[in-house]
């Protein structure tokens, strides 16, 4: 499957204002939308990132309220966490895969190839590392998702764990508050993702009116929000810098020792 | 006349090729600026004078490769060449000098570039001497300016803390020196918001975003000096 993308960007005064004309033009209230991205990165075969994705919902959050607040200070609670229970089914996962967008100057839009595997059944991580992935880092998008035709329109932040609170090896599971989790973009920025999927992003022909409902995408929101292509190499999913990350490997597990 | 060989014919044919990319470039940047009703926005701007500095550096490569052969090398009318019908062309063909236009372009040119390089290194405004830059200021002058503007523009688009005001004075100095020199790789990195770049970096690979942030800051140094090199290249072969 193949998916043509537009990226803009909305400060965080904005938000609300651009939210009400996305509600107007897609015809429909805005759902709101949690997800928690791990990201795995293989480092003896293909060398690509593959993120397991979960929707998320408000008890995820909530039911952990108590837990972040007790294992902020116990340190070695966190640390039987990771080695021993893992990911309980909460929410099912989903296999994610994005290619590195194909290139070509002159196109309007990104466009990369994508799978995603939805896991019915067992623990997705210990699949994972079962297939020589090891976990990187995870953080969870927060925001709003509309339908204007095909397009899926993201209007989305990304939060990062709290400082201390990042897991060395499996995402985590419970997740601190959602008041504690901290927005990448210090001011609060919101990105806007136009995303259109193709079942066969090869074929010319759907490629084209596929385009041409992004295009008009872009032409409708003008002026609200500037809708471009991302730049290719800033959708780089190839795993670099092996070396900096076996280091930090390394590195990282002292204090897990250290907590046993 | 010894005849030409084999290599030389390619060396010709070579540079009649790299020739004419340029002009193609030119022709279609100077036509985008020309008949569109508005002026195209500045990264397609920026990429097309890449392209255009890249295919010149080309040319120029290929020219001082066979440049030993190109500068004996003389246009010999055979009898049969049409005289009569193409004595335009033939005259353009034989014509030692440059044509006069270029040749006061190429005069302009020097003037502009002996303003800001001169031979002697080291003369700057401080000191009073109506600040005449040496090449040497000027690579010193980039490397400095290119990382201190890329901080100012990082602080403007990432959030709502003001600047100092001498800070800013300093900025205008830099940006004064900058649209001197325009470059416009740097131009593009400014207006497409840095920070959406660092969302997509993250949302990628997941690192921490202090190093995909630096990553970033290094690739825009690089793209500066590349930028910087290849106008320092057309100067001197200008000149």
């Amino acid at each position: 499957m193949h998916e043509l993308l537009l990226f803009g960007q909305v400060p965080r005064a904005r938000h609300e204002q651009v939210l009400s004309v996305l509600t107007g033009v897609a015809a429909m209230p805005p759902r709101r939308d949690k997800r928690q991205q791990a990201l795995l990165a293989q480092l003896n075969k293909d060398l690509y990132y593959t993120q397991l994705v979960q929707t998320l919902t408000e008890q995820d959050f909530r039911g952990s309220t108590e837990n972040t607040q007790s294992s902020g200070v116990t340190n070695g609670g966190r640390g039987g966490l990771d080695g021993g229970e893992m990911i309980r089914a909460q929410g099912p996962w989903a296999m994610q895969f994005n290619d590195l967008p194909e290139p070509g100057d002159k196109r309007p839009v990104t466009l990369r190839y994508t799978t995603t595997t939805d896991v019915v059944d067992g623990n997705p991580h210990e699949y994972m590392t079962a297939l020589g992935y090891s976990y990187v880092s995870e953080y969870v998008l927060e925001g709003h998702r509309l339908l204007h035709k095909d397009v899926v329109i993201l209007l989305h932040r990304i939060l990062r764990l709290p400082p201390g609170a990042t897991p060395e090896y499996s995402p985590r599971h419970p997740l601190p508050a959602f008041e504690a989790l901290v927005p990448l973009d210090p001011s609060g920025a919101y990105v806007l993702q136009a995303c259109l999927r193709l079942q066969d992003g090869t074929k010319p022909e759907m490629l084209r009116k596929g385009t041409e409902e992004l295009m008009g995408l872009k032409r409708l929101m003008k002026g609200v929000v500037d809708l471009n292509p991302a730049n290719r190499l800033s959708l780089d999913t190839r795993v670099k810098f092996l070396q900096h990350k076996v280091e930090e490997k390394k590195t990282a597990q002292l204090p897990v020792l250290g907590g046993i | 006349m010894a005849a030409m060989n084999q290599d030389e014919v390619r060396a010709l044919d070579r540079v009649r090729q790299r020739l004419q990319t340029f002009a193609n470039t030119l022709g279609a940047l100077r036509q985008d600026l020309e008949k569109s009703d508005r002026i195209p926005p500045w990264p397609i701007l920026s990429d097309q004078i890449q392209t255009a500095t890249r295919t010149l550096s080309s040319l120029q490569e290929t020219l001082s490769e066979n440049s030993a052969f190109l500068s004996r090398a003389h246009a010999y009318p055979l009898p049969s060449f049409p005289g009569r019908t193409q004595e335009g062309l033939l005259q353009q063909l034989l014509r030692k000098k440059l044509d006069p236009s270029i040749e006061d372009a190429i005069a302009d040119a020097k003037k502009e570039a002996a303003r800001f390089i001169d031979g002697v290194d080291g003369v700057d405004g401080e000191d009073g001497r109506g600040g005449k830059l040496g090449e040497h200021d000027l690579a010193d002058l980039w490397l400095w300016a290119g990382p201190g503007e890329s901080e100012i523009a990082h602080s403007i688009f990432s959030g709502p803390e003001l600047m100092d005001e001498d800070e800013e004075g300093s900025e205008d100095e830099d940006d004064e020196a900058e649209s001197a020199a325009a470059t416009p790789a740097v131009r593009a990195g400014e207006s497409g918001a840095p920070n959406l770049e660092l969302f997509l970096r993250f949302m990628s690979t997941g690192r921490d975003p202090e190093v995909i942030a630096r990553d970033l800051q290094r690739e825009r140094e690089v793209q500066r000096m590349v930028a910087g090199k290849g106008r320092s290249a057309n100067v001197a072969g200008r000149g």
